[in-house]
């Protein structure tokens, strides 16, 4: 192999889809072969029946809309607050300097360790799983928009400067156009984890959920369900990764590469 | 009276840590006509950029002042319409969008900015790329966008900072001729910073010669070769006898320096 030689579309797709049956023909011989006792690890097949029975019987498409609705819920409303910080900070360095200390400070809290206090706060109902979500992700939005909003090429400035714009139409106009597909990148990287800290919250203190249906079949000792949910979790995360990527393209055709 | 009036115009960058304050421009006076063509020629960091960009006014003087058409220049404004070295096209906005940005910051209608955006778009050749991105374009055609971008604006002075310095030299020559001939047709008044000795006397009515850091004037050469100026002007015994003595002139302060 040399380095950083490229591959064919078609190898690509081959070698990905490859590794994927790999894993589960290993995961497979481990637990159908009778390596691994049944308690512990569900073979691939006992797994897609217990999803099946999840989701015919057991109302298991609810839980799916739930934790959907609480990551999008808590997600939508850091966002909301989160862009215009983060870009009045990128933009103006006075703002910047004010809030970008703590900000830094509070992007290090653990989202998760804040699960019990906001129990205290809030109960074990949909606001408290909002603001687990809100916490992760907050904090982190800010600060990469303020990043991406700031790391404007200076000349461009000073080219829009020299075509008559004001200070308030350098930021609309060149400041803002200029992040706008970093930012949506940094939305579709933060969605992401925003979907590790619902599950979180919902191991703790739910009553619906993806993450409730996991305590649940742990225990039931039903591994099968488990990893069923932990796929579910990983296949919507897959999906919404796509949706952003395709709607980005869509949107900054000028900043594909 | 003269359109620019540079009044005095130095530059000292602040001492920093335990470094004693660095002068990068010599109090500096030129008087510039309406309608000339002014090179700036000078060895690399003898400030004549540093000048260019104060003039824009997007670099403040540590003293004296510019004076356009006989008022105070303070920040930067519409009309000293600029052109960098760098490719500063608006990567998100099409060629006509780029064109047009000027005038939309002004308040012209939708209408009436496109058609004068196509206008200046045909006028620097690039006529049915109007729907293109920047990224699709050569460094050239760029450049081209870039100055007829500052031109629609229909500013009172173009400034431009070494435009063709990234381009090649088939390119630069092309280029040359293309804004000489909207020169000679718009009647502009232009202020053109290069360290090109053969760009330098091409494009220009004056060249004036800066020195080393610190940068100062030391020659003001008027170049009276006839217009229209087709290329193979460079090759004429006018041209490069011009070209001798410029080329002196910028030796000693090159050599000054090392």
């Amino acid at each position: 192999m040399k380095p950083l030689q490229p591959v064919s579309p078609a190898a690509r797709t081959g070698l990905g889809i490859g590794f994927f049956v790999l894993f589960v023909a290993a995961w497979a011989v481990a637990t159908l072969g009778g390596f691994v006792p049944k308690l512990f690890l569900a073979s691939p097949v006992t797994m897609v029946e217990e999803g099946w029975r999840l989701l015919t019987v057991h109302g298991f498409a609810f839980d799916i809309g739930i934790t959907i609705w609480r990551v999008v819920g808590g997600f939508v409303l850091a966002a909301l607050i989160a862009l215009p910080l983060g870009i009045a900070m990128g933009a103006y360095k006075p703002v910047e300097a004010f809030f970008e200390p703590f900000v830094s400070f509070a992007r290090y809290l653990p989202a998760s360790a804040f699960i019990p206090l906001l129990i205290l706060w809030a109960g074990i109902g949909e606001t408290q799983k909002l603001l687990v979500i809100f916490i992760g992700s907050f904090f982190q939005l800010v600060l990469m928009i303020a990043v991406a909003v700031g790391g404007v090429r200076r000349d461009l400035v000073d080219a829009a400067y020299t075509l008559g714009s004001s200070d308030r139409s350098v930021v609309m106009r060149v400041l803002l156009p200029n992040a706008a597909p970093e930012i949506a990148e940094i939305l579709r990287m933060v969605l992401g984890w925003a979907w590790t800290y619902v599950i979180v919250a919902e191991l703790i203190g739910s009553s619906s959920g993806i993450g409730h249906m996991i305590t649940d079949s742990q225990a039931l000792l039903n591994t099968g369900q488990i990893i069923f949910g932990i796929i579910v979790i990983g296949l919507i995360g897959l999906v919404s990764d796509f949706l952003f990527k395709w709607v980005n393209l869509r949107l900054f055709p000028w900043a594909a590469k | 009276m003269s359109k620019l009036a540079i009044e005095g115009v130095g530059k000292l960058f602040p001492a920093r840590a335990a470094a004693e304050p660095t002068r990068a421009l010599t109090p500096t006076t030129l008087a510039i006509a309406d309608n000339d063509f002014i090179t700036i020629l000078g060895p690399s960091g003898c400030g004549k950029s540093t000048l260019l960009r104060i003039v824009a006014g997007l670099e403040t003087a540590t003293e004296g002042r510019v004076l356009l058409d006989g008022a105070p220049v303070t920040g930067p404004g519409a009309d000293r319409g600029m052109v960098f070295q760098s490719y500063t096209l608006f990567p998100w906005l099409t060629i006509i969008e780029n064109i047009a940005f000027g005038l939309r910051e002004r308040g012209v209608s939708e209408r009436e900015r496109l058609d004068i955006a196509r206008d200046w778009a045909g006028r620097v050749g690039l006529g049915g790329f109007e729907n293109h991105y920047p990224k699709q374009l050569s460094g050239g055609m760029q450049q081209r966008t870039a100055i007829a971008r500052a031109l629609a604006n229909d500013p009172k002075i173009l400034l431009l900072d070494e435009p063709f310095g990234a381009l090649d030299n088939q390119t630069r020559s092309l280029m040359q001729e293309m804004l000489l001939g909207i020169w000679e047709r718009e009647q502009k008044t232009v202020l053109f910073v290069t360290h090109d000795v053969e760009e330098a006397i091409y494009m220009a009515s004056r060249v004036v010669v800066m020195s080393a850091r610190p940068g100062r004037i030391k020659a003001d050469i008027a170049v009276d070769l006839p217009h229209p100026r087709p290329y193979t002007i460079k090759t004429s015994a006018a041209f490069v006898a011009l070209k001798e003595r410029l080329v002196e002139e910028i030796r000693v302060e090159v050599l000054g320096t090392h």
